[in-house]
């Protein structure tokens, strides 16, 4: 009888319990980063500094170049449908759109646009949009959803 | 002697040839020692190999049916259809081809290559050629967009300032 009188509510207490990290997850951080690949051990600019061994690995993992630097980095917090700008050099800028479950991204060289994607978000997928530059080099542009605080 | 003349005395003692003839070869052999040697050998050898020095065989049956025997077991044995001697059993040798192309396709889709490039191939973009790959490896998806953005980075370092 006691058990019949707790149980409903119960079942309310778990249901907001498990409702209030959805409702905070609306929120996405979002990490941009433009990467230069090179087989180059350095770069002619000293200000580009090469990236973390773990990232390193990963890119050499996909792709064939063997040295890879940040031009620029960006971070930043979208509310739910907010856009975000992430100017990354001159010439490329990709904006950023949270439409919570996934994210939508656009790719502009200078003011034109690449690419369009659309990406489920997902902690530690990271996705790469990226190209073949001049002299046998490469660039690209990593979008890391960031888990929320 | 002469190939011709030995066929001749052969002929002779077989009495295969005519009576003028016989009469002819008969005296050829008397007045021919060789000939004359020669025909008794080709005699001598012809008395051994008579019927009645040879063994009496008896077939146990008619000459005829021996051979029609044998025919009608040709033809029972060009009748048969073809077995085809299989040790697989009927599915796996369905499924044999079926399983193979599938193989070469996960290898040729999961083994794209493309400048510089590995990983798994998910779909080529027809309206701006764009390939878009996955590496479970890495937990990266990858857009790969071709040349003539080239211009992405080279202002980079301005941007930074």
């Amino acid at each position: 009888m006691r058990r019949a009188i707790f149980l409903p509510w119960f079942c309310l207490l778990m249901f907001l319990a498990a409702a209030a990290p959805v409702r905070a997850t609306t929120e996405l951080n979002m990490s941009a980063t433009l990467i230069w690949g090179t087989d180059e051990e350095k770069p002619n600019d000293p200000k580009i500094k090469p990236v973390s061994p773990e990232v390193a690995k990963r890119l050499k993992g996909i792709f064939k170049w063997k040295y890879y630097f940040i031009v620029k980095t960006e971070s930043a917090g979208l509310a739910e449908k907010a856009v975000k700008k992430f100017v990354l050099s001159d010439k490329c800028t990709v904006e950023v759109r949270n439409d919570v479950k996934t994210y939508q991204a656009k790719l502009f060289g200078e003011t034109k646009l690449l690419k369009t994607i659309d990406q489920p978000v997902k902690v530690g997928e990271d996705t790469v949009l990226a190209g073949d530059d001049k002299n046998s080099t490469a660039w690209f542009v990593i979008l890391t959803p960031v888990a929320g605080k | 002697m002469k190939t011709e003349a030995i066929l001749r005395l052969q002929a002779y003692l077989d009495n295969e040839v005519s009576s003028a003839d016989a009469r002819q070869i008969a005296s050829w052999i008397a007045r021919d020692a060789e000939a004359k040697a020669l025909y008794e050998e080709l005699k001598a050898t012809k008395d051994l190999l008579n019927a009645e020095n040879e063994l009496a065989v008896t077939l146990p049956e008619s000459h005829d049916f021996y051979w029609s025997k044998i025919q009608r077991a040709i033809d029972k044995a060009e009748q048969e259809p073809v077995q085809r001697h299989s040790p697989r059993p009927w599915w796996i040798r369905l499924l044999a081809p079926v399983a193979g192309a599938a193989v070469l396709g996960v290898f040729v889709l999961t083994s794209v290559s493309f400048n510089g490039i590995t990983g798994h191939y998910k779909e080529v973009s027809e309206t701006d050629n764009s390939i878009t790959f996955y590496s479970p490896e890495q937990k990266m998806t990858v857009v790969w967009i071709p040349s003539g953005n080239e211009e992405i980075v080279a202002s980079a370092d301005e941007s930074d300032d």
